[in-house]
């Protein structure tokens, strides 16, 4: 029997905010495995970034994820992570942790950062919008002239 | 059977309805398909992305696409505006011009920072058009007469820089 929370999860993929940003093509489910999911964003240059979320009691908690190589099922080297010269390589720090983004929406990097909260509002996690908000704040990142593509 | 995907967006309402239709379908009879309230009451008029006008719920929903190819996208509006009156603020001057209401955020955004700003690409793609008065930021693809209540055909910008996470 599928749980609350991944039902929660699917009415918010099906929505039509989310929805509406996967026909203009800037985001899509590939898989959900839960309590995991793989979504892609897409970047500047078209490039698509596979990100697996760990969605355990969503939307009541925020979700975290990490980039996510889909050819070996496995995190994605983070050589291979999205860079840039500013706020996309603070974003996307494997040097912080490897295994979450250094965003507001983030489960594990709001922790400690209680300033975020009046800093970044319009990118904190929030249950009413649920994951379109993680994948927009993304989107936003990854639509930045800051964006490498990684080698 | 060409089937055409059709985006709906209210005035005033984050509802998004998605669905794939006939495109044999007249835009009333595609509309109830979607499960659309309100069609043709009210002074409610539909819009067509493209088009400045709004659209005959007569019209066919296959006359309404540019291309021939299957996986055609239709975006439509439903609401009162006719014309929406966008207002952006940056730096302390504030630019306006009407759009439709179908119109995207999207595209007001490049309005507002390519002809309204003259902002070179680089800067046009590190701000971002936040409603004054709160912290929303739209998605590119909300269409503007969902930002009004469908009385008052007008939404206030300020277009702002993002922000780099650190600390």
């Amino acid at each position: 029997m599928t749980s609350l929370d991944e039902q929660a999860f699917q009415a918010d993929v099906d929505s039509g905010a989310f929805l509406n940003g996967s026909i203009s093509g800037r985001w899509g489910v590939e898989q959900v495995d839960w309590p995991h999911a793989l979504i892609w964003v897409r970047a500047r240059d078209g490039s698509h970034l596979l990100l697996r979320f760990e969605l355990t009691n969503y939307p009541q908690t925020a979700p975290t994820a990490r980039p996510w190589d889909g050819a070996q099922n496995a995190p994605l080297a983070p050589a291979r992570w999205p860079r840039g010269e500013a706020r996309v390589s603070a974003a996307f720090n494997p040097n912080w942790n490897a295994g979450a983004l250094y965003i507001p929406c983030d489960r594990i990097a709001i922790q400690g950062h209680e300033a975020w909260r009046h800093q970044h509002p319009s990118m904190l996690w929030d249950p009413a919008a649920g994951i379109h908000r993680y994948v927009r704040v993304v989107s936003d990142l990854l639509g930045s002239p800051d964006y490498v593509d990684a080698p | 059977m060409k089937t055409i995907k059709i985006v709906l967006q209210y005035e005033g309402a984050a509802q998004v309805l998605v669905g794939d239709v006939d495109g044999q379908l007249s835009v009333g009879e595609a509309l109830k398909v979607l499960g659309a309230k309100d069609i043709g009451e009210g002074g409610r008029l539909v819009f067509v992305e493209g088009h400045e006008a709004p659209v005959s719920l007569n019209a066919s929903v296959k006359s309404l696409v540019k291309g021939k190819d299957e996986g055609e996208v239709v975006r439509l509006h439903l609401g009162r505006c006719k014309k929406v009156m966008v207002n952006v603020t940056f730096n302390g001057v504030t630019k306006s011009r009407e759009f439709p209401p179908v119109t995207r955020v999207e595209h007001v955004h490049q309005w507002a920072t390519h002809n309204a700003f003259e902002m070179s690409p680089r800067d046009a793609a590190e701000h971002v058009l936040e409603l004054v008065g709160g912290d929303e930021r739209p998605d590119p693809d909300t269409q503007i007469g969902t930002l009004t209540d469908g009385t008052v055909c007008a939404v206030s910008f300020d277009l702002v820089p993002f922000k780099r996470v650190e600390g």
